[in-house]
């Protein structure tokens, strides 16, 4: 921004509009409002059309100029510098001049078009509150301090992007969260410089601790009760404003796995339900993998009925077994991909056309073998099952070196390619927390809401300090 | 950047490993479902493979299309078996596969001859699987046995699997004949197969397994029991789970369903007597009562319970005795049981084990319980009802 001269307000508004002006030159939505008064020469209003509420506006300024009082501004912000009155009206206030006074008044009459509050689309739950976080900071802030009322619940306020200038609020119980890990989230939050801040993964990135990993190391969500209860967890949430999506850390492995609902289903159907998503998740990152091993490299391990089954439906297939399933993954990826963006009506079309062409022309022209289209379907559903999208992509992603590596090495590569994984994993932290905390390092204390969660009876209040 | 550093280490490490690149697609495989064993006029060794046709296989499972068997048997003549094996698959457009294969039938003749020769490559190829099957091809050529074409499954290899489980015969895989082979204090046994036809309907569709060849020490075959006695043999030897047993008590014949078989051997030195006491048990379920007794008085049953059990072990006498004088191979294991008691004196049986055998004296004491009457008290025109 250009420097400002001169810096202070003066008490002439024929010389402060032109400075204004001179600032928001080319700036159409900027509305300069001088209202010329019988007794004194003027006011000068500025603000922007769209985000200010002008009924009340000119209420106020009516109310003003009939009682001819004009104590009742003096109730707004006095501000005194133009940089900071630029910076307000940006915004949404709006900035009141009156001839004669060196000052201007900051009213803070913000109102804008924005979205209710809607049920996450993402995160839908069949129990448990439907409110999802809308774009606004401010709507989003009261959703969790409606759900946690009590004064230890701290929000402290930060701005970053050079040019958007963002506002992002950091959230946490005091008590709950170790001070060690408020230091560094803070120190992190304080040490990146960017220019523009759209969305809250803009900071994922900046403060996660391995931006190469395909893991996600901090977890995002659009529901308040979430951010709650992790804030109750002792983790620190951070809300961006313009985001819906609420950014929750440190993350570990397992609280990818567990859906808001969860915690609101009876424990023991929940459990269950959880153990299926491991399953799925193990299915969704291994089952191509291992099918291409098994019937390449080892068919001694198949059951013979289910061999000769696959071996009668490979009869006559033109490509091996790993091109095959390579080519089916590469197709079904393309189908999911080119669904995802398409209007509702073309969508379903082309998954139509996908599941005709592909399941069914494929397999009865004899280029792909049935078995490998039943392996691709399995493992698509298995990769729907995660309650987390982030943490679904990199098993999305791992299933092709893995698939390939099972193609060249057998079980020998598939085991090869999961230690790499396994390796990784133990070694990733998140905020100084380990990854796969509480399976390794093995903390039993915190098994009652990992792969099972159990009664909240069983569970102990939340650990204070 | 580590775990890329990782990554290149393992894969490169991984291409010093040799014997990892034996990738091949599952449709250039040919199946090994079944092997057959006999020798020609001339005495040499021929091999016959049963081998799966996948393509067959597909037109079976969808309308029924015209493959019948799903299979092709190939054979082969010559001295030693893995020559056997390398004849087969140059008659064959696919890699044999032997990791499959279900069953082994050896034709009687052979088994006569003796099979320590077939074992060594059965032991030593780390293609076999251990749990293969073994059969003995009753009075006939092992080749038969691949031939039928049973409408149960088109392989009759499997077939014979399926049957000895449900023919209460036991498993008897190559690995437990391998084992008693290998052991001291007892000489292996296999059950055999019959194929010849009974009637006209059965003519080459039919497999039965009723009978279990004795082997010697040598792996030559010295005789079989059959039916009830092949029952008993298997009971004793602890092998058998459950099985039917039907017997003549004098006022008429009841049948139990008798499960949870045990035996129990307990043996004893007397200077130079060898004796075993051998113990059977099991729990019992009436299916059929054609006696005038009522089962469902305590008095009654208990009477009828001790009968049958004295008359259960007279038979089970007689079988043992019948195999210690005509074929004298300990096939019971109770050479197992002195080594394990008398672990001294053993040693100096072991080396005289089939010329004591035949002299031990053993006594046997069965101790079926009847649990269940069954769902009904009384026979239906209520003859021996009580008054």
């Amino acid at each position: 921004m250009e420097p400002l001269n001169p810096v202070s307000v003066s008490a002439n508004i024929k010389d402060n509009e032109t400075v204004l002006r001179s600032i928001f030159h080319h700036c159409a939505d900027i509305v300069f409002r001088p209202l010329n008064l019988p007794d004194r020469s003027g006011i000068l209003l500025v603000y922007i059309d769209e985000l200010t509420d002008t009924n009340k506006l000119e209420q106020i300024i009516s109310a003003c100029m009939m009682n001819d009082d004009y104590s009742r501004l003096t109730q707004y912000a006095i501000v005194h510098s133009y940089s900071e009155i630029v910076a307000k009206v940006l915004k949404g206030s709006t900035a009141i001049f009156m001839n004669g006074l060196p000052v201007a008044y900051m009213a803070d009459l913000t109102a804008f078009k924005q979205r209710s509050i809607d049920e996450p689309s993402n995160e839908a739950s069949i129990r448990g509150p439907r409110e999802g976080f809308t774009e606004d900071l401010k709507t989003n802030l009261s959703l969790i301090r409606r759900k946690i009322s009590h004064s230890r619940l701290k929000f402290e306020s930060y701005h970053a992007g050079e040019l958007s200038n963002t506002e992002f609020i950091i959230a946490y119980i005091e008590g709950c969260v170790k001070p060690e890990l408020l230091q560094e989230v803070k120190s992190r939050l304080e040490s990146f410089h960017t220019d523009q801040l759209l969305d809250s993964s803009y900071i994922e990135e900046f403060i996660e601790d391995k931006p190469l990993s395909l893991f996600p190391q901090i977890r995002n969500t659009e529901r308040p009760d979430t951010v709650c209860s992790s804030l109750l967890e002792g983790k620190i949430a951070i809300i961006v404003d313009g985001s819906p999506n609420a950014l929750i850390l440190p993350m570990t492995f397992w609280s990818g796995f567990q859906a808001a609902e969860d915690h609101y289903e009876r424990f023991l159907y929940v459990s269950a339900v959880r153990m299926l998503r491991m399953l799925l998740a193990v299915m969704s990152c291994l089952l191509p993998s291992l099918y291409v091993a098994l019937t390449t490299f080892h068919p001694q391990m198949i059951p013979l009925n289910l061999m000769l089954s696959i071996s009668a439906a490979r009869e006559g297939i033109p490509f091996p077994t790993v091109i095959e399933t390579l080519l089916m993954e590469i197709m079904f990826e393309g189908l999911r991909e080119a669904g995802l963006r398409l209007p509702k009506a073309i969508g379903s079309a082309v998954s139509i056309v996908g599941a005709l062409v592909i399941g069914e022309a494929a397999v009865q022209a004899g280029f792909i073998s049935a078995p490998i289209v039943m392996i691709v379907a399995g493992t698509g559903i298995a990769s729907f099952a995660f309650p987390s999208y982030s943490l679904a992509l990199p098993f999305r992603i791992l299933r092709f070196p893995l698939l390939i590596l099972g193609g060249f090495l057998g079980l020998y590569g598939v085991a090869i390619g999961i230690m790499i994984i396994a390796i990784h994993l133990v070694t990733l932290k998140s905020f100084g927390t380990p990854y796969l905390k509480p399976t390794a390092p093995i903390l039993p204390n915190f098994w009652k809401d990992t792969l099972v969660r159990m009664n909240k009876r069983f569970v102990p209040a939340q650990r204070r300090k | 950047m580590k775990i890329f550093r990782c990554f290149i280490i393992c894969s490169l490490c991984s291409l010093l490993l040799t014997g990892c690149w034996d990738r091949n697609e599952i449709n250039e495989y040919a199946f090994w479902i079944g092997t057959a064993l006999d020798v020609t006029e001339s005495g040499k060794l021929e091999k016959s493979a049963q081998i799966a046709i996948p393509a067959e296989f597909k037109t079976l499972k969808g309308s029924g299309g015209k493959g019948e068997r799903a299979n092709i048997v190939v054979s082969a003549t010559g001295s030693s078996i893995v020559d056997l094996i390398q004849q087969i698959q140059e008659k064959l457009p696919r890699r044999i596969f032997l990791g499959h294969r279900r069953s082994i039938f050896i034709g009687e003749k052979l088994a006569h001859n003796g099979l320590v020769d077939i074992m060594d490559q059965f032991t030593r190829n780390p293609d076999t699987r251990m749990r293969t099957d073994i059969f003995v091809v009753n009075d006939g050529k092992g080749k038969d046995a691949l031939t039928i074409n049973s409408p149960f499954n088109q392989f009759s290899a499997i077939v014979a699997v399926h049957q000895d489980r449900y023919c209460r015969l036991g498993d008897t895989s190559l690995r437990d004949f391998l084992l008693d082979a290998g052991r001291d204090g007892i000489r292996p046994s296999m059950p055999m197969i019959d194929i010849a036809p009974v009637n006209k309907l059965e003519e080459n569709k039919i497999i039965e397994v009723r009978a279990v060849a004795i082997f010697n020490k040598d792996l030559k075959m010295v005789g079989k029991v059959r039916d009830r006695e092949s029952l008993e043999l298997f009971w004793v030897k602890g092998v058998l789970k459950n099985q039917y047993v039907s017997e003549e008590t004098g006022e008429g014949s009841i049948s139990l369903y008798v499960s949870n078989l045990k035996r129990k051997f307990s043996t004893t030195i007397e200077g130079d007597k060898l004796k075993v006491r051998v113990k059977l048990i099991g729990n019992a379920r009436v299916v059929e009562n054609n006696t005038p007794i009522d089962l469902s008085v305590s008095s009654q049953r208990i009477h009828t319970e001790r009968k049958f059990n004295k008359i259960k072990a007279q038979q089970i006498e007689a079988t043992i005795r019948k195999i210690q004088k005509e074929y004298g191979q300990d096939v019971f294991g109770f050479g197992e049981e002195f080594h394990r008691e008398h672990p001294k004196q053993w040693k100096k049986l072991k080396a005289q084990w089939d010329q004591k055998f035949p002299t031990i004296e053993v006594a046997v004491d069965v101790g079926i319980k009847i649990q269940s009457t069954g769902d009904i008290r009384k026979r239906i025109p209520r003859i021996g009802a009580r008054e």
